[in-house]
């Protein structure tokens, strides 16, 4: 279980997080959304430990990882697993290296990691890519191995920082399955962070909304796709007009 | 404007004035503190397993094989311009024999292993920076913290033990061509004949001399590998950020190259007088 209790978070002399307080049960997908500038990727930086809160905590499958010195994190890096925006692949690194970096940084031997990282491309609906270089894929496919690599490890957390960010509706919906799929053949529990509507209602058990620093709502998809609140309708509907507008 | 007026226009114009003066000179103590932590950590991590070979030769050949052209090209030319300028200046007094020692000397304590780091700096810090700029705008560095791997084990330490030992092993060639280039010159140019030429700069130098310039280029080397991967730390937002980062590594490598060879001088003249 992943839990947020009342963290506040100050960057640049902007309070981004206010209070901001969420609980995401074992096994739940839950996309969280907001306005740009919102807050929402410093929100999961703080689930996997890139950012510790100011005051609050983040707890862990019960474990309180904003106190914990870095030395005792290695079980939470093997936990959770994070999808940057743009895959931060290491540019110098072929794909096997990508890949297999956490393997080949443990010395596991090479037949070992070339075997699994070819599995866990098969996993994410690629072939034998391992010789290419990040420049040589496509955006989607840049996704994939950024996926691969964030599960290679088995984690139980599964973090995604606006998974279908510049790519083509096809490439996106490939995406949503491929997050659909992880989340069942794994049993992940995954956060995912998108500003398309599409994607979230197609993935999410639960919609949560980012407004000023704080949750202002969380529903199912149903619920979100029939609410009245006047932000998330705002929200979901794309329009102008309304009480986001005013900011 | 009345006299309340421009008081308060004054008052205020101080204010910013020695409010900006303050906000810098944290800004400094606050830069230099991040860069001794740096440092600290460095060398704490540079003993600590896993001790990383490929990458540390990796960065041995882009650090020190790559910049050999650059400090070569640099010491001749300017091993050149030494002993013809000595010489020059020798020469009314019937003495330009002595610029072959007198250059061989600075050359070899100064010239030859600050030059070349700041030549060096220009070159390694600039890369360091711009390359770890690049891997923190595009959100490597966070990638490799998700992934269990602390960037300072695998970025800092092999660029700090390569720069280490690279700076000297490439002040010893420059220093070397720096006095080859000069030799060139007094004999061809200046027409000192070669027995005297020898036998004037062996008088002079020693191989403490020699020794006393490459001590401090360990030093110099550690300074640009460390502030080259803090600046690149430190990057802020996209292109702008990187060369921004870039520009403050070589500004403040070179600088502190300068600044430390002062106190290194010092030193070690007490030492190899």
């Amino acid at each position: 279980m992943i839990q947020l209790k009342d963290v506040y978070k100050r960057l640049g002399g902007k309070q981004i997080l206010n209070k901001a307080c969420l609980e995401i049960e074992p096994g739940e997908t839950r996309v969280i959304m907001g306005r740009s500038g919102e807050g929402k990727s410093v929100l999961i930086k703080h689930i996997c430990r890139l950012m510790q809160p100011d005051k609050g905590n983040v707890m862990v499958d019960g474990e309180d990882i904003s106190t914990a010195p870095e030395v005792k994190l290695s079980g939470l890096r093997n936990k959770v697993g994070l999808l940057f925006q743009y895959a931060a692949l290491f540019d110098s690194l072929d794909v096997l290296h990508n890949v297999g970096f956490t393997l080949f940084e443990q010395k596991k031997p090479e037949d070992e990691i070339r075997e699994r990282v070819l599995k866990t491309l098969k996993m994410v609906r690629l072939g034998d890519i391992l010789d290419k270089m990040p420049s040589e894929l496509s955006g989607g496919m840049k996704k994939r191995v950024g996926l691969a690599r964030s599960i290679i490890q088995n984690p139980k957390i599964l973090l995604y920082d606006e998974p279908t960010t510049g790519l083509d509706p096809v490439t996106s919906d490939a995406i949503n399955e491929l997050i659909n799929h992880l989340a069942q053949s794994l049993n992940l529990t995954s956060v995912v962070i998108t500003h398309d509507m599409a994607s979230a209602f197609k993935i999410a058990s639960k919609i949560s909304m980012l407004y000023q620093g704080e949750i202002i709502y969380t529903g199912t998809s149903d619920e979100t796709q029939s609410t009245d609140h006047p932000i998330i309708s705002q929200f979901i509907n794309g329009r102008s007009d309304g009480p986001l507008s005013n900011l | 404007m009345n006299k309340k007026s421009l008081d308060i226009s004054l008052e205020q114009k101080a204010d910013t004035f020695l409010s900006r003066i303050g906000r810098q000179t944290v800004e400094a103590f606050e830069g230099a503190g991040r860069l001794v932590h740096l440092f600290i950590r460095t060398i704490q991590q540079t003993f600590r397993p896993p001790f990383r070979v490929r990458l540390t030769v990796d960065q041995m050949i882009q650090i020190g094989i790559m910049s050999i052209p650059i400090a070569l090209l640099t010491s001749a030319f300017t091993g050149m311009v030494l002993v013809l300028q000595t010489g020059m200046q020798l020469k009314p007094l019937g003495m330009k024999v002595y610029a072959s020692g007198i250059s061989a000397i600075s050359f070899a304590r100064e010239i030859g292993p600050v030059l070349t780091s700041v030549v060096l700096a220009g070159r390694v810090a600039a890369g360091i920076a711009a390359e770890i700029g690049t891997m923190k705008v595009t959100e490597q560095i966070d990638a490799m913290k998700t992934l269990g791997t602390d960037p300072v084990d695998y970025l800092v330490v092999p660029r700090f033990i390569a720069a280490t030992i690279m700076f000297p092993a490439l002040a010893v060639l420059a220093i070397g061509v720096g006095i080859g280039g000069g030799y060139i010159v007094g004999v061809t140019v200046l027409n000192i004949p070669v027995g005297q030429y020898d036998a004037n700069m062996w008088s002079f130098l020693r191989v403490e001399d020699y020794l006393s310039g490459l001590v401090k280029t360990i030093f110099f080397g550690m300074i640009v590998a460390i502030v080259g991967c803090q600046k690149g730390f430190e990057t802020g937002f996209g292109a702008q950020g990187v060369g921004e980062s870039t520009t403050s590594a070589v500004v403040t490598s070179s600088i502190l190259i300068l600044i430390a060879n002062f106190f290194l001088t010092s030193w070690i003249i007490q030492i190899i007088p």
